[in-house]
């Protein structure tokens, strides 16, 4: 680090400043196995993403106001009046939707890289409860607007809680602030959104990260047969890796505005608590549980959605053969990739249920449980 | 390459990152800026919308502003300032001043209004809704709701 | 001494209160439904219509001479005209006194006064007897949500109104009317009930020459166009029932351009120049109802995308404001007046269609922000990766 002179001698006449020295080159120049690659980048790309959804949001906080009255009138203003201020909301509705999408990847690179074995347990735990920290801002996000989608999907979302034995009807009630979603629901979920969540995961991050530095990135070595990087085999994170994240950033951030620009975020009808849209889906992330609760009983529903997010949590202890490399792992990684099928075919059947479509110039409607009826005549739009 | 050529090529490479960088700082700085910059002076819980100047008014003059997309009429009376949201409570057409009576008046079905905005004729069952109006040195401020 | 004198004070004080009459001792039935009326509150009790001696404890009560217990409605009209035709009693209650005359004047007085027809509706089958509540308490026979149904009890009785040869489907058709919906569903008690067109007191059918006062006393834009167009006259001559040839009466319905296809063939079915002229009302006023429905699809859409649409939101309410004078100046039956009206609604669609396409030529405008944008990515790419390159020869030995 190369301070001016003055500020250097400043601070060194008060601090010890050698030791925060050494520790701030060491973590700079601190050496990556090499065969770091593009894939490890999502890992930062999410901390970007991350970073991208404070600032966004501490802008959308000057001008939202989370009052049943104000809240939908005020994303309008930030819409319509505030300059940039579609671009703001842009940055942060899909923002928040890429976020899932590099965690989601990132946790997948570290399954089939086999990066969680020992003794990176503890981070992938933290990854786990990250990822779940990150879906809940989505979820507590998504009422914020206050119009119809939102508010219905989050009336249906909170709904399943209530299915919990027990205590689910108690639960409900907290997490809604009443019987029904009303400003109340609006009040929590805002505070959840900006004030509790952000530290939260901050915190979780802060450990992920740290617990990352201090053990260094995972190679395909064998779990007990790593052996320590060689400085001058290592790829420096800063600049050489760095650069590297640099090229992944401008393609993301390339994707973004595209995104922003082409697919703007609605401001949608403000929400009406007598009037229930047609076909409430909530957010992709969420159509694979949304699908895999219509096949069971509510309570049984429950439990069962339960078993996949209890496997991830718990993986990296269930797993415990020494190989790191996908191809000397057949079992994992075809669980793996069963896993993922399953959660892409149960969030397609859920994104296209109780739709009607055309597929060939025939006509289907798609029932509840995403199985097509052959309907005689044009579907009605 | 010589040494020199070397040189020059990663002294030009590393302003092109810096410059680069810097540019990208102030695209994202810039709509930011713009951003915080109150819009049109008035965030998104508007207070008042003016009307114009007191004095352009004549006694009985009225006018009708836009607020938030909503018309509302402004009457000098004698007395001072009215403004009631122009909308008629019978249909919701645009409501004027028949200076004439001194009443407000809807031209679809004959509805008339009185200067306290209660209806007097005509089909409308209610009485129209009233803005707080203030005049602030010289200017007639409606408030929003 | 002096607590017996006050004793008797007390005692006379009160002999005449409802609660003290003897009377309650067998009528209590009667008494319960007494005590929330409008009379109860205004100090009248028992004696005040019936008389009869309220310090006999058995049935000798009812043996004085001023005992009255009417059983025939011509004399109850007049027992209850004794207080509600008097002038100088009715004052402080401010309530009109010629209820009794304006009765005599209706159907059902003069069945009453004329025929002596005991079956007709006399003060209390309207009002009630004992429970007569005040016309403004929403619990009255006689408040505007239970006049269908007061009014009902005789005139849904198909038994009784053989006799009068009169229609008993009236009820259910004014329950199905636009009338009875602004009524029941939308809580406006200023739309008519059976007594706003009929009269109360007064009951009659307004007969073909009243309908357009009638109708008039609310639709006083519609009445005062109709008035100045050709239809005046054929109604004065009597050749159609103004208003209600057209509309209907009892089950009448919100009107709407419909009506053109429906209504005019009635008369003018063998008459090719009225029945283009009703063509092209019906056309300019279908076309401006378009042309403001259509624009507002347009600006909803554009709302529900996020563009700032204040402005278009004041136009298109412009717009709907040329639309609701279009459907009552068609009664003038005149082109030539609907047209600027017509044009007036056209250009203000016109100005909102252009403005929001304004907005969404803003929008894709921005779209062409990206190709700059990635191309400055895409240099910064190459940079970063030239960079990286650069170094990681450096680095080699």
């Amino acid at each position: 680090m190369n301070l001016p002179p003055r500020i250097r001698t400043w601070l060194a006449e008060r601090l010890d400043i050698g030791v925060a020295e050494k520790f701030a080159d060491g973590q700079l120049h601190k050496p990556l196995p090499a065969e770091t690659g593009f894939w490890h980048t999502f890992g930062s790309l999410s901390l970007f993403l991350f970073l991208n959804q404070v600032v966004t949001g501490i802008l959308l906080m000057i001008y939202y106001r989370p009052t049943t009255n104000t809240a939908f009138e005020s994303v309008r203003f930030i819409m319509t009046k505030a300059h940039f201020g579609w671009l703001i909301r842009g940055l942060h509705a899909w923002g928040a939707t890429l976020m899932i999408l590099c965690v989601l990847i990132h946790m997948m690179r570290t399954f089939f890289m086999g990066a969680y074995k020992k003794p990176r347990e503890l981070t992938w735990v933290f990854g786990v409860f990250i990822f779940g920290c990150t879906v809940t801002f989505g979820f507590t996000g998504y009422l914020l607007p206050w119009n119809q989608l939102s508010y219905w999907a989050t009336t249906v979302g909170t709904e399943i809680t209530g299915a919990i034995p027990l205590v689910g009807q108690y639960l409900k009630v907290l997490l809604r602030g009443g019987e029904g979603v009303t400003g109340e629901t609006l009040a929590r979920f805002y505070v959840l959104h900006v004030v509790v969540l952000p530290w939260v995961l901050t915190m979780l991050i802060v450990t992920h990260l740290f617990l990352m530095r201090v053990q260094g990135l995972a190679t395909f070595e064998r779990v007990g047969e790593e052996k320590p990087i060689d400085k001058s085999h290592g790829i420096p994170f800063f600049p050489h890796h760095v650069l590297k994240e640099g090229v992944v950033f401008c393609a993301l951030i390339g994707l973004l505005v595209t995104l922003i620009l082409l697919w703007p975020i609605e401001l949608g009808e403000k929400a009406d608590p007598f009037v229930t849209p047609e076909g409430i889906k909530p957010e992709w992330y969420f159509l694979p549980t949304y699908q895999l609760l219509k096949y069971f009983p509510k309570t049984l529903g429950l439990f069962v959605s339960l078993i996949p997010q209890l496997l991830l949590l718990l993986w990296a202890f269930l797993d415990r053969s020494p190989e790191r490399h996908p191809k000397k792992r057949p079992i994992a990684v075809s669980i793996g990739i069963a896993a993922l099928l399953l959660a892409i075919v149960f969030g397609l059947l859920g994104h296209f249920s109780e739709r009607d479509i055309t597929f060939r110039g025939r006509h289907y409607h798609i029932d509840i449980y995403g199985v097509p009826h052959r309907l005689s005549e044009q579907p009605k739009h | 390459m010589n040494e020199e050529q070397r040189i020059s090529r990663r002294t030009f490479l590393d302003w092109l990152v810096a410059g680069g960088l810097l540019t990208w700082a102030v695209a994202f700085v810039a709509p930011v800026i713009s951003y915080v910059w109150p819009a049109q002076k008035r965030g998104p819980s508007v207070q008042t919308v003016s009307a114009g100047k007191a004095d352009e008014f004549a006694e009985w003059q009225t006018k009708i502003v836009a607020i938030g997309g909503h018309p509302v009429i402004v009457i000098r009376t004698p007395q001072g300032f009215r403004a009631f949201a122009a909308i008629c409570t019978h249909l919701g057409c645009i409501v004027g001043w028949d200076a004439a009576r001194h009443q407000i008046a809807c031209p679809c079905h004959a509805g008339f209004f009185d200067i306290n905005g209660r209806p007097v004729a005509g089909p409308p069952p209610r009485q129209l809704a009233e803005h707080g109006v203030a005049v602030v040195n010289g200017e007639v401020l409606v408030k929003s709701a | 001494m002096i607590k017996v004198a006050l004793a008797l004070l007390v005692a006379t004080a009160t002999a005449t209160s409802a609660a003290d009459i003897s009377c309650l001792k067998c009528h209590e039935k009667e008494n319960a439904l007494y005590a929330p009326s409008a009379h109860a509150q205004a100090g009248l009790t028992c004696l005040d219509c019936h008389g009869g001696d309220p310090k006999a404890t058995d049935v000798t009560a009812h043996a004085t001479d001023n005992f009255k217990r009417p059983d025939n409605k011509k004399a109850i009209a007049e027992l209850c005209a004794s207080c509600h035709g008097d002038v100088r009693r009715m004052n402080p209650y401010g309530l009109p006194t010629d209820q009794l005359d304006r009765y005599k004047t209706s159907k059902h007085g003069e069945q009453l006064f004329a025929q002596n027809d005991q079956k007709v509706a006399v003060c209390i089958d309207c009002h009630g007897v004992h429970d007569i509540l005040k016309v403004k308490s929403p619990q009255a026979h006689v408040y505007p949500t239970n006049i269908p149904q007061t009014c009902g009890r005789c005139h849904g009785d198909v038994k009784l109104m053989q006799e009068y040869k009169l229609p008993t489907d009236i009820i259910t058709q004014y329950k199905s009317s636009y009338h009875a919906y602004m009524v029941f569903e939308k809580g406006d008690l200023s739309a008519p009930t059976c007594v706003t067109c009929h009269g109360s007191h007064g009951a009659t059918p307004p007969g073909t020459a009243q309908v357009g006062q009638v109708c008039g006393k609310c639709h006083v834009r519609q009445r005062e166009l109709f008035e100045k167009s050709p239809h005046a006259e054929a109604a004065a001559a009597g050749l159609f029932n103004e208003c209600v040839s057209c509309h209907g009466n009892h089950g009448i319905q919100k009107a709407s351009v419909e009506l053109f296809a429906k209504t005019c063939v009635q008369c003018h079915a063998k008459d090719p120049k009225q029945l283009q002229l009703r063509d092209d009302i019906a056309g300019l006023i279908r076309r401006a109802q378009d042309g403001c429905s259509n624009a507002v699809t347009v600006v909803h859409d554009a709302t529900v995308r996020g563009l700032a649409t204040d402005d278009e939101e004041l136009l298109l309410q412009e717009a709907k404001t040329q639309v609701t004078q279009l459907e009552a100046m068609q009664h003038l039956l005149a082109v030539d007046q609907l047209q600027p009206v017509v044009k007036r609604s056209d250009e203000i669609v016109k100005l909102t269609l252009a403005d929001v396409a304004d907005l969404e030529r803003i929008e894709r405008w921005k779209r062409h922000a990206l190709t700059p944008i990635w191309a400055f990515l895409a240099l910064m790419a190459i940079i970063f990766w030239a960079k990286r390159r650069q170094l990681e020869q450096g680095r080699k030995p």
